[in-house]
């Protein structure tokens, strides 16, 4: 059992299992698939749970590593490991996806196998994304991702579903294509330097790349995972994809899938070209944008009526501060960004699910509807109200963690940042308690409210999860801080490590570099 | 063994496969002309078509074995002949395991539809298996005879007789260029042997004979292989050609061209990168944007796919533009991929249309994820790899073209490239979005799907899939097929400044 563990055998498994299930699904009998979808997640579930205690504290390369030759000629391989950055979001993942099926045991009513199919599938995509160490397999799994949540909008969405649905694929697909484009001029410049084919993350992190050819490079990388964070201005998709999306898409989306953006600057672009990162100009239009997220996004979610499309907002004001967070790149503002990606997860995640619920009794999401819900279904409204907390980052549960550590960290090296981003704290209870007042406060005015009915027993088996990781991370976040914070450290010390021997050096080797890199033919 | 054309029968050896095929097209023939020519016949001239296929497979597989002393006659005896031999034989055979439910549907029982098909890729293998001139040229009327009749074989079907009329029409007027610049070149050069004009023709010292023939010819093979703007044809020729057919052109004939196009413009005429690389590069971009913009507002799913085959072969003209090993190899082993994912998305098409073509509007197509959901997810693989989403074959083979557009130096191209990829994202999508996310309009009611095509839909899905997940081994064997001809290629690579 324990060399399960301490081998890949474990991620191989965890990847590859939910579509191998997801396969399965799709030829099940109806009456026994939701149990079976269910059974899968759980031992997906219980099978990564141990990971937690296994994984090796306080060490920094990585764990459960395999690499072995997959497409030899290329010299691509099937490499795969575990780090502190992405164990937590591996668990996120594979903690969320049990209730992402439960709660849509009630919801999807047709068409059920390919949905569970389809859910299982896009978790086999995100977990992929974070442990693949190759940049092909990387890809690969990136590029998965996202057709299993184009039909999860497409199909059992909303109204606008189909618009939402292509406008999700569109974007993102726009970033991934440009990255796919600097991914083989990595790969090119890799064979020129060492003279043999790889795309293996460590070879990469050697590549030595031009100056003037890092720019783009990290505008490729860069524009995929920004699109996906989403960060300001490309956001736009985020809110519609929400809103039209079943209940269960919009958890997975909200709580892993954003996050694949965010991995993807720490694990790739950063790392990859750690001397644009710190760059003053790239670094002042990065922050520009995740404050412009933060306080714009704010703004405008407070004026929603529509309960997922704020919700759906207030996530990019998060991942603005999650970006901040990154970017500022000291060990403890990296730790309490990825803390707070796993937060954002739990508690964005209940937020939607809560949405569900009222969406399942009501069939409406706009806020105006509802109402003095307080007396009518009491055990409700105090899971609003707690998970709404959390939100806006109320010391004692798990969203103040984060923030405190990502503002703390950032401080030392971005004092009038983190000073705006502050007062996105503030504008998250501006947006989030008026939505709360108006749902759960004041009196009932709708009649229809009056017959609402209280969470069921599956409800609460959905939701209670989520509640109690709340209130556990705020009250004793230490075991998973010290999970992150030996990785987040060593990330932090190489970049810049990297940055300053960069610049101590001379630009001629790189010169020498970039010329063998002009076009064929007699320019 | 090896063959050193002292002998005339020696050259019956080196075209083993091409004879083969001819003596049984031309048996197939003679046993139709003395049957009834129904539908069981037509079976049967069908299911020995498939014989002759096997038989010359066998000859090619003979073929490896052979060695030829120097790269120079006139009939090929490299890898690159025998990975495109088999090819051409590879989607012969699926066109014709495709069409014995279409040819009894539709009543077109007469047996040559076979034995054409045989002439047509026995015309394709001399097309991409020579290295002469006037032996290219004589394979492509060879190919194009066959195929004009294949096209209008439904003669009774005015748009099957409009699209033979255009192709064949166009078809001839770009043979004129063809002839015409390889008589120049001949004048330029004073050989029509590839390998000895790449000796004579001087980079530093070209005469404008020369650049005149290499323009004709680019112009020529534009039409061959449909580049925009010499495109106008192809829409209207897939369209109204029995749907089979357009399998057939769309994945074999184009590859035949294509195999030449390279064989003359990177192996004969690699010095003269310089020159033929702008004209290239022009066709390159213009076929990648042009038909993926026009092919967003389509309605009926055979012109989309048209379209897109349009599109494809921009794709393919970047591995020619970059010329070099890694830009021959995903040439080819683009080709495999392409040929299983579009001969399959036509093989659906053709059942689903049901008879007299009735049902081939994206309208027709809604709901069918629900109602044939076999039928809409193989459809849908197909999509997704014409798409080139990972993972299936067409992520590898785009990845390879990438990669040897990179190598070369052409990141402009590879931009182009994928932004023109994310525009034919959206028709693609349109076609899934109409299947699994709009509602019926009308019940297709039940599709009859034959035990043949069934075969072939298989095959492609299974070729599309291992393609995209295991592609260790035919990429190696992609790359060892055009080992033989790197020489010229790394001459170019050596040309940059």
């Amino acid at each position: 059992m324990s060399s399960f563990y301490n081998s890949h055998w474990v991620i191989t498994f965890l990847v590859f299992f939910p579509a191998i299930a997801g396969l399965a699904c799709l030829f099940l009998p109806k009456g026994r698939l939701r149990g079976c979808a269910f059974l899968a997640a759980m031992i997906e579930f219980l099978v990564s749970l141990p990971l937690f205690w296994t994984f090796d504290i306080g060490r920094v390369d990585w764990q459960n590593y395999i690499s072995v030759p997959w497409i030899s000629d290329w010299g691509i391989s099937y490499a795969l490991g575990v780090d502190g950055i992405s164990i937590l979001l591996i668990l996120l993942t594979t903690f969320l996806l049990p209730i992402s099926v439960l709660v849509s045991w009630d919801q999807i009513r047709e068409k059920e196998r390919a949905y569970y199919a389809m859910l299982l599938l896009l978790v086999t995509g995100i977990l992929g994304v974070f442990v693949a160490l190759d940049l092909f397999l990387f890809y690969v799994f990136w590029e998965v991702t996202l057709i299993p949540m184009y039909f999860l909008i497409g199909v059992w969405g909303h109204e606008r579903r189909i618009y939402a649905a292509v406008k999700f694929f569109l974007f993102t697909a726009f970033g991934s294509l440009l990255m796919l484009v600097a991914i083989i001029v990595l790969f090119r410049l890799h064979q020129t330097q060492f003279g043999f084919a790889s795309l293996a993350y460590e070879d990469m992190l050697r590549v030595v790349v031009p100056r003037g050819l890092q720019y783009w490079m990290f505008l490729a990388f860069g524009l995929a995972f920004a699109i996906k964070v989403p960060m300001f201005p490309f956001h736009t998709w985020l809110p519609d994809a929400h809103v039209e999306a079943p209940t269960a898409g919009s958890v997975i989306l909200a709580a892993v899938l954003l996050k694949m953006g965010v991995y993807g600057f720490l694990r790739f672009a950063i790392p990859l070209f750690p001397s644009v990162a710190l760059d003053r100009t790239v670094l002042l239009v990065i922050m520009i944008l995740a404050l412009m997220g933060i306080v714009y996004t704010a703004w405008v979610a407070a004026v929603q009526p529509n309960l997922k499309k704020l919700i759906a907002y207030t996530s990019v004001a998060h991942l603005g501060f999650i970006m901040v967070g990154t970017f500022a790149l000291t060990a403890q503002s990296l730790t309490g960004g990825v803390l707070q990606m796993v937060n954002h997860g739990v508690s964005t995640g209940a937020l939607f699910i809560l949405a569900g619920f009222l969406y399942n009794r009501r069939h409406s999401y706009e806020v105006s509807d509802y109402g003095g819900l307080a007396n009518v279904i009491p055990v409700y409204c105090g899971a609003l109200v707690l998970v709404g907390l959390s939100s806006i980052g109320l010391p004692g549960l798990n969203g103040f963690v984060g923030e405190f550590l990502i503002l703390v960290g950032s401080f030392g090296r971005h004092p009038w940042v983190t000073l705006l981003a502050t007062t996105g704290v503030i504008f998250a209870a501006y947006y989030m308690l008026p939505m709360i007042r108006r749902v759960v406060w004041n009196d009932v005015t709708i009649e229809e409210n009056r017959k609402l009915l209280d969470l069921s027993k599956l409800e609460l088996a959905v939701i209670v999860p989520l509640l109690i990781m709340i209130v556990l991370m705020g009250v004793y976040p230490k075991p998973f801080m010290d999970r992150v914070a030996a990785s987040a450290e060593a990330l932090s010390e190489r970049i810049v490590t990297v940055v300053e021997r960069e610049a101590g050096g001379t630009d001629q080797d790189l010169a020498v570099v970039g010329s063998s890199f002009d076009r064929t033919g007699t320019r | 063994m090896q063959i050193d054309f002292s002998s005339h029968l020696d050259y019956l050896w080196a075209l083993l496969p091409e004879t083969v095929l001819t003596t049984g097209a031309v048996l197939l023939l003679m046993y139709d002309g003395f049957r009834q020519r129904d539908s069981a016949d037509s079976r049967a001239v069908g299911w020995g078509s498939l014989i002759v296929l096997t038989l010359a497979a066998v000859a090619n597989f003979w073929l490896i074995g052979v060695e030829e002393p120097a790269a120079t006659g006139m009939v090929a005896l490299d890898g690159y002949r025998i990975f495109t031999n088999f090819l051409f034989l590879g989607a012969a055979a699926l066109v014709v395991f495709i069409s014995f439910d279409y040819t009894t549907r539709e009543g077109l029982t007469q047996g040559e539809f076979y034995a054409l098909m045989l002439f047509a890729v026995v015309g394709m293998m001399v097309l991409a298996g020579s290295r002469d001139l006037v032996l290219i040229f004589l394979g492509f009327e060879l190919m194009s005879i066959a195929v004009y009749v294949l096209v209008g074989f439904n003669r009774r079907d005015p748009r099957s007789a409009e699209a033979a009329l255009k192709y064949f029409l166009l078809g001839a007027f770009s043979s004129a260029f063809l002839l015409y610049g390889m008589a120049m070149l001949y004048g330029a050069s004073g050989t029509t042997n590839l390998a000895a004009m790449r000796g004579v023709l001087d980079a530093e010292a070209l005469g404008l004979l020369a650049i005149a023939g290499l323009a004709l010819l680019a112009i020529g093979f534009g039409f061959k292989v449909s580049a925009v703007p010499f495109h106008v044809w192809t829409p209207d020729a897939y369209e109204g050609a029995p749907t089979p057919v357009t399998a057939f052109l769309a994945a074999a004939i184009k590859a035949s061209a294509f195999a030449a196009f390279i064989r003359i413009f990177v192996v004969a005429l690699g010095d003269l990168h310089e020159y033929w690389e702008r004209i290239i590069w022009v066709l390159a971009v213009l076929t990648m944007i042009v038909p993926n913009v026009i092919a967003l507002v389509q309605d009926d799913i055979k012109r989309l796919l048209a379209y897109s085959s349009i599109a494809h072969a921009g794709y393919l003209l970047v591995a020619l533009i970059a010329a070099n090993e890694s830009g021959m190899a995903s040439f080819l082993f683009y080709l495999v991929a392409y040929t299983a994912m579009i001969v399959g998305a036509f093989a659906i098409v053709l059942v689903l249309a049901g008879k007299g073509d009735a049902r081939q509007r994206l309208s027709d197509y809604a709901g069918l994820g629900w109602s044939h959901p076999w039928a809409a997810a193989v459809l849908s693989i197909f999509l997704v790899s014409l798409a080139g989403l990972p993972p299936t074959a067409g992520f590898v083979g785009k990845f390879y073209i990438l990669r040897a557009a990179v190598d070369a130096g052409y990141i402009d191209l590879s931009v182009v490239l994928v932004i023109t990829t994310l525009i034919s994202y959206w028709y693609y999508l349109r076609v899934i979005v109409a299947m699994y996310m709009k509602p019926a309009v009308a019940d297709m009611g039940r599709v009859a799907w034959g035990g043949a095509l069934r075969v072939a839909l298989v095959v492609c899905a299974a070729i599309t899939i291992y393609l995209g997940i295991l592609p260790s081994w035919p990429l190696l064997k992609a790359r060892q097929s055009v080992e033989g001809l790197t020489p010229v290629a790394e001459q170019v690579a050596d040309a940059r400044p």
